[in-house]
Order: C-alpha cells, then sequence, then structure tokens
C-alpha cells in the first residue's frame, strides 16, 4: 500500500511528461483498422487503417489512379469519429456538421438562410470575412434583382439572357464557369420501345443540338459530341458523333418495325443547372423535336429529389439530367454513369461499355488508357445508353467591389478567400436550398457547395482550378502499383468542437461509408452515392 | 350561449373524423410506395418489409387508421421523410410565415374594403361608386399569381431607386440576426430546446420585433410582408367591399335609420352611427369565410415572393410524396378552417342579439 | 325575410302553367337586358366563346410551332419582345403582337387558342358540379334524416378543406393534366350546390302543393325534379356563373403549379408559370396570360352579378 503511495505519483509524472512530449502515447491511441475478407465483395478498398496518429493507409483491390482527385471531393470530407458516433450516422448529423474548414455553421435557419462564422482555430490561412450567408432563390431573375438591389454579393448561375446585362454594368463583375459538364437526354433500355437500339440510334439523329444551344444556353456553351468534355481527359475527338439527320432518324424508326407514333414520357426536374440553364423551355423544344420524327412525348415534370432516386432506380423512360465534374478524370464522368457500379439510370449495362471502362480505370499511363475510352466513346455512341446534348457556359456575378471573387469550374466556391470592402460579411445566393450537410449522403452541388465551407479532406482542389492540393494530408505516396496509397496527416489541425484531428477520425469517416453493416451507415437517405459511384461496391453491402 | 357552442362544438366532431380520414386516404392514394420513398430506391424487399411491419403498415388499413388517428389526438403527427424532423417542429417553424402573411392580408382586405364599400354605398351611383364597384370586380377576377408577379415587377423594377421600391423576395435582409423574444427574456437558456409553441410566436417576426422592441426588424419585416399580403388580400378586400356596400344599403333603407334622418341627424352620423355598425355584422362574416381564400391565396403568393410557409412546404411535400408532411400539414389546415369558422359563428352571435343560437 | 321569399318562388312555379310564369321569365330576361353588368359581361362571354371557337381561325401561328428555322425568323428568337406593324415595327419582320415565349412560340396565338381551355375547364367543371351536388342537395333535403344528415356532413368535411389545397391533393392522387384537374375543381365545388339545393328543397317541400302531390300519390322523382328542382334553378344559375369564374381562376392557379395543363398546351395559367422567371426582364410574357385570365374571369362576375338583380326580385329594391 504504501509502496504504492510512492509510486504512484511518480507513475503520473512519467504519464505527464510522456503526454506532454507525445501526445500519440498520452491519449492511447488505438489505431484502427478494417480490412475485407476478401476483395471478392467487388469494391475498390481491402483495406482501411490508421498506421499511427497521423498516418493512414489504404489498400485497394484494383489500382486507381484517381485516388487522389477522389478524396479531394466533398463527399469524402473528414468529420470526427465521436461526432459520427455520437450522432448515429444521421439524425443531426444532418444538418450539424463538424469540420476544419474555415468557417464553421453558425445557424442555419430552415428554408430561410444559413449563416457561417469563421472558424478562428483553423490551420490555414484564416476566412477574410468574418461571416459567410448564404440564401437561395430559384428564380434567374430575382437573384439578379437582390444582387443589383445590392442585398447580396453575389448570385450563381445569371439567366442566360442576363450575361450581357451584368458584363455591361459596371458595378458588377460577371466571371463565366467553363462547361465542365455534359446536359444529355438519359434513355431507359429496359422500357419499350427503347429496348430496340435502332429505336435510341434515331433520338440520336433526331435531336438537333445546335438550335437548343443556340437559342436556350448562354454564350460559351457548346454542342457536346460526347459524353465528355473536350478538356477532360477520356474525351476522344477520333470518335465521330452521329450528326443531326430527321430523315435517317425516320428511316431507323421504320427498319425498327415499332409502331409508330411512339407515345412516351420525358421527365426532368425543374431545377437549374451550369448544364441546363433552362429545363422547362429545352424540355419542350425537344418534345418538339421528337414529334417531328414520330415519337410524342408526355413531358412529365418531378420534384428533384424523386426525380433522382426514380432515374437512378431506372423508373425513367426518358428522362433530361446532367452532370458537373467533381474530379477531372474520365472515370468521374463515364464510371460513374455507365460503370459496372452505376445506377439502373439507363436500364441494362452493357459489356462493351462497362468492359473497357474498368480496363481503362486500372490504369495508371494516360496513354495506356486512351484506347480503351476510344473503345468505350464509340460503345456509347453506338448503343445510345444516352444522347449528349450540350456543354453549358454558366457563370456567378459579384458585386465589382468583392475581392477574390472566382468561379470554379467545379462549382465549389471557396468563399474564406472573398473579401467584401464595404461590410463583414459575404451573402451568397445560389439557386436552391442545401438538402442536408452530411455530403457523403448528398448529390447535389447546392448541398455540397456549402460543405465546401465547413469540412475538409485529405485532399482539395486549389481555388478556381481543378488540380489536387494538399489539404489535411499535407503528403501522400502511392506504390508503385497504385494498390497502397499512404496519406500524411497535418499536425495540430483541430475540428470546430475543439477536439483534434487523427487518422481514427479519418478512418472512421471513410468506414460509416464503406462498410454498409455499420451502424452507422445511416445518412440522410442512406444511398452513399458517390461513395459507391467512386469505389463501386459497399463492403457487407445487402445482397438485393 | 355555451350550449351553443357545445352543441357546435359537439357537431364538429365527426366533421374532424371526416377531415382525418380523408386525408389519409389521399395520402394512401397518392401514387407510389411509401417504403422506396423514405428508404431510397435501393432498399430491398426484405429492408422494406421489416420496415413496413416497424411503422405498422402491415396491419390492415382501418387498424392503420385507428393507429393513425390515436397519434394524432395524442398530438404526435410523425415525422417528414424529406427532411427527417417532426412535422409538429416543421408546423412551428413554417406556419409563422404564412400566418403573418395571412393575418397581413386580412388586415389590409379590411382596411381598405371596409370604407371603399362605405363611401361606395353613400356615394351610390355616382361615379365614385361604380369606379369602385368596378375596381372591386377586376379585384375579384385577378389571378393571385399574376398579381403577386405584376406586384413584384412593379415594386422591385419599375419603382427601383425611388421610395417606393420593395423587396419582391423573402422575408427579412440578408443576415439580419433575430433574437427570439424568449431568449432575450431569458425564459429559455440558449442552448436549451424551446417549445414549439415558444418558436411559432418568436417566428412570427412582427410580434418578436415588437416584443423586443427591435425597431429595425419590425420596419424590415413590414416592408417585406407588404407586396405579399397585398397579392393576398386583394381578393378579400374586394369581396369585402362589396359586401359592406349592399349591407350599408340594406341598413340605410331600414325604419330607424329614416327615423335618425327625420329627427334631423347630419347625413354622415347617420351613415356612420346607425347605418354601418350594423352593416359590419356580415362582414364579420365574409372575414371569416375568406380563411379558404387566405390559404389558396397563400400557397401561390409564397412560391413568387420566396417565403417558405405552410403553401409551399405543403406543394414541395406533395411532390416528393412526403406522407406524414402532407397529412399532418392538411389535417392541421382543416382543423383551424373549422375552428375559424365556429369562432366566426360565435362572434356573429355575440354581435348580433337578434340572432337566436341554438 | 322567408315570406315574400316564397311568394315569389310559389309565384315562379312553371308547373303550374300560370299565365304569369311565363311572364316572368321574360320580365326576368328583360331585367338581365336592362342590367348593365350583366349585358357587359354577357358580351365579355359572347366574344371570348367565339375566339375559342375561331382560333383555329383567326390566329396567325400554330400555338405550339416554335418559330426557330421558320421562314422570316432570324436572330434569337425566345422572348423576342412584341412586333407590331402599326406602332413601328420595321414590316420586314414577321409580326407577333404579343411576342415570343421561351420557346419562340406566337404568344398571340397561344393566347387565342388558350381561351377554349380556359372556358372547357370552366364551363364543364361548374356544369358537372351543378348536377352532382344539386342532386345530392335535392335527395338529403327531401328525404331528411339519417340521408340527409351523411350526405351534408360528406358536404362538411369537404368544406372543411381549402378549396385549392384539396384540389392539389386530388390532382396528385389522379395525375396532373387538364382533363384531371378539370374533375378535382367540380369535386371541390359540389358542396356549394349542395347545401344550396337543399336549403331550395327546405323552403319550398312543405308548402300546400307539393303536400298535395305527395298525398295524391305522385311518384318522388316527379315531385323532386318536376316541381323542386325548377324553382331552385335560380340561385343555382346565379352560383354557377359566378363558379365558372372562380373555376377558370382555380385551373389557371394548377396550372400555375404544374399540376393542370401539359406542355406544351396553351394554357393561360401554364403560359403564365412558365415564363415567372422573366417577369423582370420580358414583362410582356407575363402580362397578356394574367391578363386574359383576369377579362374571362370578370365577364363570368359581372354576369353573375346581374343575373342575381334580375332574377331574384327580392334583391331589387336599390
Amino acid at each position: 500500500m504504501s509502496k504504492l503511495l510512492r509510486v504512484l505519483p511518480l507513475m503520473l509524472l512519467v504519464v505527464l511528461a510522456l503526454g506532454l512530449a507525445m501526445p500519440a502515447f498520452g491519449q492511447g491511441f488505438e489505431p484502427m483498422s478494417v480490412s475485407a475478407d476478401s476483395c471478392d465483395y467487388g469494391g475498390a478498398f481491402q483495406t482501411i487503417e490508421a498506421v499511427d496518429e497521423l498516418t493512414v493507409r489504404f489498400v485497394l483491390c484494383f489500382p486507381d489512379p484517381a485516388l487522389p482527385s477522389k478524396v479531394a471531393f466533398s463527399s469524402l470530407h473528414i468529420q470526427p469519429a465521436e461526432h459520427l458516433e455520437a450522432t448515429g450516422g444521421g439524425g443531426d448529423l444532418v444538418r450539424n456538421p463538424i469540420g476544419t474548414g474555415p468557417y464553421r455553421l453558425e445557424n442555419w435557419d430552415l428554408g430561410n438562410e444559413m449563416v457561417f462564422s469563421r472558424f478562428d482555430g483553423y490551420w490555414g490561412e484564416p476566412a477574410k470575412e468574418p461571416t459567410l450567408i448564404f440564401r437561395w432563390n430559384s428564380e434567374a431573375a430575382a437573384r439578379l434583382v437582390e444582387l443589383q438591389a445590392g442585398t447580396v454579393d453575389g448570385i450563381d448561375n445569371p439567366g442566360p439572357g442576363d450575361f450581357d446585362v451584368i458584363a455591361n454594368d459596371p458595378n458588377l463583375q460577371l466571371l463565366e464557369r467553363e462547361g465542365l459538364n455534359i446536359f444529355y437526354l438519359g434513355i431507359n433500355n429496359t422500357v419499350e420501345p427503347f429496348d430496340n437500339v435502332l429505336v435510341r440510334q434515331a433520338v440520336s439523329y433526331g435531336i438537333d443540338k445546335q438550335r437548343i444551344v443556340d437559342n436556350f444556353y448562354p454564350p460559351g456553351s457548346s454542342v457536346a459530341d460526347q459524353f465528355m468534355p473536350t478538356a477532360i481527359f477520356g474525351y476522344t475527338p477520333e470518335v465521330e458523333q452521329f450528326p443531326y439527320d430527321p430523315e435517317r432518324a425516320r428511316e431507323l424508326l421504320e427498319q425498327s418495325g415499332v409502331a409508330l407514333p411512339i407515345e412516351t414520357t420525358l421527365s426532368y426536374r425543374d431545377v437549374v443547372r451550369g448544364y441546363l440553364p433552362q429545363p422547362g423551355v429545352v424540355a419542350q423544344d425537344l418534345q418538339a423535336q421528337l414529334a417531328e420524327i414520330g415519337i410524342n412525348v408526355t413531358i412529365d415534370v418531378q420534384e428533384s429529389g424523386t426525380f433522382l432516386d426514380n432515374a437512378d432506380g431506372g423508373n425513367l423512360s426518358l428522362h433530361l439530367l446532367g452532370w458537373g465534374a467533381d474530379y477531372p478524370d474520365a472515370t468521374n464522368f463515364l464510371d460513374y454513369h455507365f460503370g459496372a457500379g452505376s445506377s439502373a439510370q439507363f436500364g441494362d449495362k452493357f459489356e462493351e461499355i462497362t468492359g473497357p471502362l474498368s480496363a481503362g480505370a486500372r490504369l495508371a499511363a494516360p496513354e495506356d488508357r486512351y484506347p480503351f475510352y476510344i473503345e468505350a466513346n464509340t460503345a456509347i455512341r453506338d448503343l445510345v445508353p444516352m444522347v449528349p446534348i450540350a456543354h453549358g457556359g454558366s457563370g456567378v456575378a459579384f458585386k465589382a467591389s468583392i475581392a477574390g471573387a472566382h468561379a470554379s469550374p467545379l462549382s465549389n466556391e471557396q468563399f474564406a478567400v472573398m473579401e467584401d470592402p464595404d461590410d463583414d460579411n459575404v451573402i451568397w445566393m445560389q439557386n436552391a436550398e442545401p438538402i442536408g450537410l452530411y455530403c457523403p449522403d448528398e448529390t447535389d452541388g447546392e448541398s455540397l457547395r456549402a460543405c465546401e465551407q465547413i469540412t475538409e479532406g485529405l485532399l482539395a482542389y486549389e481555388v478556381a482550378g481543378t488540380a489536387v492540393v494538399p489539404a489535411l494530408a499535407e503528403s501522400y505516396e502511392a506504390s508503385d502499383d497504385l494498390m497502397t496509397w499512404t496519406f500524411h496527416l497535418r499536425p495540430g489541425v483541430s475540428f470546430h468542437d475543439g477536439s483534434s484531428l487523427d487518422a481514427n477520425d479519418v478512418v472512421m469517416s471513410f468506414l460509416v461509408q464503406w462498410d454498409a453493416a455499420s451502424p452507422l451507415h445511416v445518412g440522410r437517405d442512406g444511398n452513399f452515392t458517390y461513395f459507391q459511384a467512386y469505389f463501386t461496391q459497399f463492403l457487407n453491402a445487402p445482397s438485393e | 350561449m355555451i350550449t351553443f357552442i357545445l352543441r357546435r362544438l359537439l357537431f364538429s366532431i365527426p366533421v374532424l373524423f371526416g377531415i382525418m380520414l380523408v386525408t389519409f386516404a389521399l395520402a394512401r392514394a397518392i401514387p407510389g410506395d411509401p417504403c422506396r420513398a423514405i428508404l431510397g430506391e435501393r432498399a430491398t424487399d426484405i429492408i422494406c418489409d421489416a420496415w413496413m411491419e416497424r411503422v405498422g403498415l402491415n396491419e390492415p388499413v382501418p387498424v392503420q387508421f385507428a393507429i393513425y388517428v390515436g397519434d394524432v389526438l395524442r398530438g404526435d403527427l410523425g415525422n417528414s421523410i424529406r427532411f427527417g424532423r417532426s412535422v409538429v417542429d416543421l408546423m412551428a417553424e413554417r406556419m409563422p410565415v404564412t400566418v403573418e402573411l395571412a393575418l397581413a392580408a386580412l388586415i389590409f382586405a379590411t382596411v381598405v374594403g371596409v370604407p371603399l364599400g362605405i363611401i361606395s354605398a353613400y356615394r351610390r351611383n355616382t361615379s365614385v361608386d361604380v369606379g369602385t364597384m368596378l375596381m372591386a370586380n377586376i379585384g375579384v377576377s385577378m389571378p393571385v399569381f399574376w398579381l403577386g408577379l405584376m406586384l413584384a415587377y412593379i415594386f422591385g423594377v419599375v419603382l427601383k431607386d425611388t421610395p417606393f421600391a420593395l423587396p419582391p423576395s423573402g422575408r427579412l435582409p440578408p443576415g439580419m440576426s433575430v433574437i427570439p423574444f424568449f431568449e432575450q427574456w431569458g425564459i429559455v437558456a440558449e442552448g436549451q430546446t424551446p417549445s414549439s409553441l415558444l418558436v411559432f410566436f418568436s417566428r412570427l417576426n412582427i410580434l418578436n420585433a415588437i416584443l423586443t422592441l427591435n425597431g429595425e426588424l419590425l420596419l424590415a419585416a413590414l416592408r417585406h410582408l407588404l407586396l405579399p399580403a397585398m397579392a393576398v388580400g386583394t381578393i378579400p378586400m374586394a369581396i369585402i367591399a362589396r359586401m359592406t356596400r349592399s349591407s350599408v344599403l340594406e341598413t340605410l333603407g331600414q325604419d330607424y335609420v329614416r327615423t335618425a334622418r327625420a329627427k334631423g341627424l347630419r347625413e354622415m352620423v347617420v351613415v356612420l352611427n346607425h347605418a354601418v355598425r350594423n352593416a359590419l355584422l356580415p362582414v364579420v362574416t365574409v372575414i371569416g369565410l375568406n380563411f379558404g381564400l387566405l390559404v389558396s391565396g397563400a400557397v401561390l403568393t409564397e412560391t413568387i415572393f420566396g417565403l417558405t410557409g405552410v403553401g409551399r412546404t405543403l406543394v414541395d411535400g406533395i411532390t416528393s410524396r412526403d406522407y406524414p408532411l402532407v397529412q399532418g400539414f392538411t389535417v392541421f389546415v382543416a382543423v383551424a378552417f373549422v375552428a375559424i369558422n365556429l369562432l366566426v359563428d360565435i362572434l356573429y352571435g355575440y354581435l348580433d342579439p337578434r340572432i337566436r343560437l341554438r | 325575410m322567408a315570406a315574400p321569399d316564397a311568394v315569389t318562388k310559389l309565384k315562379a312555379d312553371p308547373f303550374k302553367n300560370h299565365p304569369r310564369s311565363a311572364s316572368l321569365w321574360i320580365d326576368a330576361l328583360k331585367n338581365v337586358r336592362r342590367n348593365r353588368s350583366a349585358v357587359l359581361g354577357l358580351t365579355i362571354i359572347g366574344l371570348l366563346i367565339l375566339i375559342a371557337l375561331l382560333a383555329p381561325y383567326i390566329a396567325p401561328y400554330d400555338p405550339i410551332q416554335s418559330m426557330i428555322g421558320q421562314p422570316g425568323h432570324t436572330g434569337q428568337l425566345p422572348r423576342k419582345p412584341p412586333c407590331i406593324h402599326l406602332l413601328g415595327c420595321s414590316v420586314e419582320e414577321p409580326e407577333h403582337l404579343m411576342g415570343l415565349d421561351l420557346n419562340a412560340r406566337d404568344v398571340f396565338s397561344r393566347i387565342l387558342f388558350g381561351a377554349w381551355n380556359s372556358l372547357r375547364v370552366g364551363i364543364t367543371s361548374v356544369a358537372f358540379a351543378i348536377i352532382v351536388g344539386s342532386s345530392l342537395g335535392l335527395v338529403a333535403g327531401y328525404a331528411s334524416g339519417l340521408v340527409d344528415n351523411l350526405i351534408m356532413r360528406v358536404m362538411d368535411v369537404l368544406l372543411a378543406f381549402p378549396s385549392l389545397l384539396l384540389a392539389i391533393a386530388i390532382v396528385t392522387v389522379l395525375g396532373p393534366g387538364l382533363e384531371n384537374a378539370l374533375l378535382a375543381i367540380a369535386i371541390v365545388t359540389i358542396p356549394a350546390y349542395a347545401r344550396l339545393a337543399r336549403a331550395s328543397v327546405l323552403s319550398i317541400k312543405e308548402f300546400d302543393y307539393i303536400t298535395a302531390e305527395r298525398t295524391l300519390g305522385a311518384p318522388h322523382g316527379r315531385i323532386l325534379f318536376g316541381h323542386i328542382l325548377p324553382n331552385a334553378l335560380t340561385p343555382l344559375i346565379v352560383q354557377g356563373t359566378l363558379s365558372i369564374g372562380t373555376a377558370v381562376l382555380d385551373a389557371a392557379a394548377l396550372s400555375f403549379l404544374g399540376l393542370g395543363a401539359q406542355p406544351p398546351t396553351p394554357e393561360w395559367g401554364a403560359m403564365l408559370s412558365e415564363a415567372r422567371n422573366y417577369v423582370f426582364t420580358s414583362p410582356h410574357l407575363v402580362f397578356y396570360p394574367g391578363l386574359a385570365i383576369m377579362i374571362t374571369v370578370l365577364g363570368f362576375n359581372l354576369l353573375g352579378d346581374g343575373l342575381r338583380d334580375a332574377l331574384d326580385p327580392t334583391l331589387n329594391r336599390f
């Protein structure tokens, strides 16, 4: 007893000293490690583990050259493991994210506005303004009126007809956003008569894309001759598209033996995006164009979330949707839509497309990958799971006085670098209210942009660009076979709740998405769409 | 009086039951699978069956209805699918927008409509009368959403940079911080969750501004409220003006008014003291009956002016198949409708002793 | 109030073949003709019906034809402002009195064609509601007791919902479309007629001649539809005319919310809805469809008011 009394203070002293010197041992860091039994489950990850407090290692099942681009995306941002556990992986998590970013969520006045305040403990350059406010209005004209009236500092997606107005206004600045996106007419090949490839090809020949771009898109837009935007790897100019040829379309329909006219439904959501600035108008023009070749469509407008669910579930026949780049690589466009792990959006998948895509995704050198994308793009053209229509140029507009204003080609504008000389906040008005702020389980740009201000990933995209730069990880390295990736975390990063970042937070943030059997695999609706799209399959995925 | 109220309350029970039946049936009849609407498209049949059992959707429909009625009676309206939050909480947040709008519209309608009606009656068959009544007729004929758009255009764009410019959307200027009265008064400490009722009252911006003596907030809230209130209030205003006119005209022909005139009272005194007082009775009824118009108007106007109130939430809820939200909001609005009609009846009986309350 | 009312109703009973009855209807017609607002309303409606019927012949363009690629049309066509030759628009350019809409379709032609859709919805939905509603009301009032209670409580429930909300819910169940919108509007309008018809029955059925008929063993159907209904007609007609206006407004509202007419159908409410984002930059796209709705509703309201004054002698004091 007395011995214990004598030793105890000494032991405490030692522990304290160790704790001060090496926080890792002092806090009893127990590195987490999760592995799949084998790679047979079909997903990309074999092992995700914390090597030590500041090192995370991913072991993959197949090489993935795009991994750095992927981990920079907002769906793979890091939140504290404790927060994920405390919220049960859903519920409060959706409205109360805790990140490491320059802004933290101050107040979300549901339906009205979202207020962010500067996070003083930020590891990097602190936000220029103490307050950031997000507002939303679905009407482009109303957004412009607010900007002109000075009630907001910046707006997203001004109307296509208003670009000139803004450019000519000395009080405003117009920043064009490069069209790293695609707008397409999706065709579900499990719905009659679109199970017939001739009918799908007829649709492809029957659409005058130039007319749509000329009349309904802002300056800076271009006709899409394939799914890939021209500026992103995976675009293959060798693959020539079917031209606009209504005669040929009618011939193909004749050949197909399908009873004419075809009666079907064209679904869309009334949501403005850079790739589709005027949904209803374009839908009606397509309706008129398709009627010309003998396809009568009924237009069906659906609520955004319902529409996306229906599209992913393969419940729609013809539908209008688009895609903006999350990271600049073919896999982000083609694999997400046509790869083995893609949704039922276009019906049954084609071996002719999935084959080259999975081959191309597992190689590192662009010159090795390129032939596979020629093959994939040709197959996509011939099998017509969708008709690419336009790459929409869009823009953002700010008051001329806002310093650091920029448009991001990935639509993730960083407001921390913006400075308003007139007052101490930046007020941003976008198209719609974010649905939720747990971005692993969100897909819409309005939610993702809000997340980008609050949370951070291992890596990040440079401001106003697409290049990948260090963020929570100072550095990373990959094995030669691109199968093992090691990320070295930045020391001394703290979360908005005051806790500090360690490797387990990273493992946990990935694990709750990866492991479908995890009690924390909850989210808002539990789809974790991006994770599945990026990494093909969940661990312990429920059998269909 | 008390027996009358009790009788009326008793009579509304079957109506309330019917309301629940109708909302329940309508929500079930909206096409779509509730399980996949809630758990996502990828939910398998096994997961769905388990979920259906958990929430009681595998029970026979009458049993489901009984459970539903029980829940409603206990004040539990379920959770919204889309927002993942209790419908009661959502109502406490969004109802104030609509209530404020409806009240402002009603005040606008009454304050403008009643004097117009009186003047029109007093000056009957003059150009003033004809003009007013033509305006009233046009007012009743205008689509609310069109009027809203035109008002937004005129006050937001045409009159921009003049003192008459009004904000065309939103409830408050961006970033305007609102301290709920219960926090300022210290009733509820910060961080503590206030009751839904407190939230409801604190989100009535004008009330909150008055309670917290915040003049800036009051002014901002009023300026934002003006355009939508005018849009919603115009039809009721026209109806009230017409009703007041015919009602005043009717009383002007009554014996006691003639007597008053014969006594040599000045015409204005006769009109205001004798005729108008009695003429206002039917107007009270009309005001009460316009509740439905106000709600319908709010549904359309909220979309135009970017307000997230009951109407817009309900319409969004219907398109996104959010059954609990739609059921909860509809039941609430219908019950409020019944309650207001009851109130109007009682008020009417109270104001007019000639009406026997049975 | 009740006594003089009953007397005039009695006089108006056509079954009695009283010489006065025919002249009463003629009187009523004369009253209508003398009533300024009724005449104005009737004129507006007459013109609208003409437009609706003649739209295919008088409209300058096909209402669903996009002008893109059409002869004579060049440049940026969507949202092109009105080109009226009389007002100085170059004769070289094709004339578009109300401009082109977002899909470069002629707004004027769409407005003309839209008249048919609005009138159709307004008139048929109200006709449907009158037939169903007044039958229910007649039966309820005549039968009394349990049947009466049952029918009227159901009507109370329907009346407990704000009508537009109920219509929205019904259309959601039935699926969007002009026909379903028509049906939904009819359903929410039924209770008003049921109440009206029932009230008339109650005031008439205790009169001696009805009691006499009944004692003589006349079939219920003949008493109801031969004697009681004709007496209840006046208020039904007046209310009917007024609610056509409301029905037109409700249909436009449903279309505005995307639940009514589906594209590319030219319908005023839908036209407004499509163009509402452009109210600040192209107000003419929003102005004309709204004006068209307003004039139509005004026509029915004026006629309804006029009819009430002309047909209901008790109101003729002023």
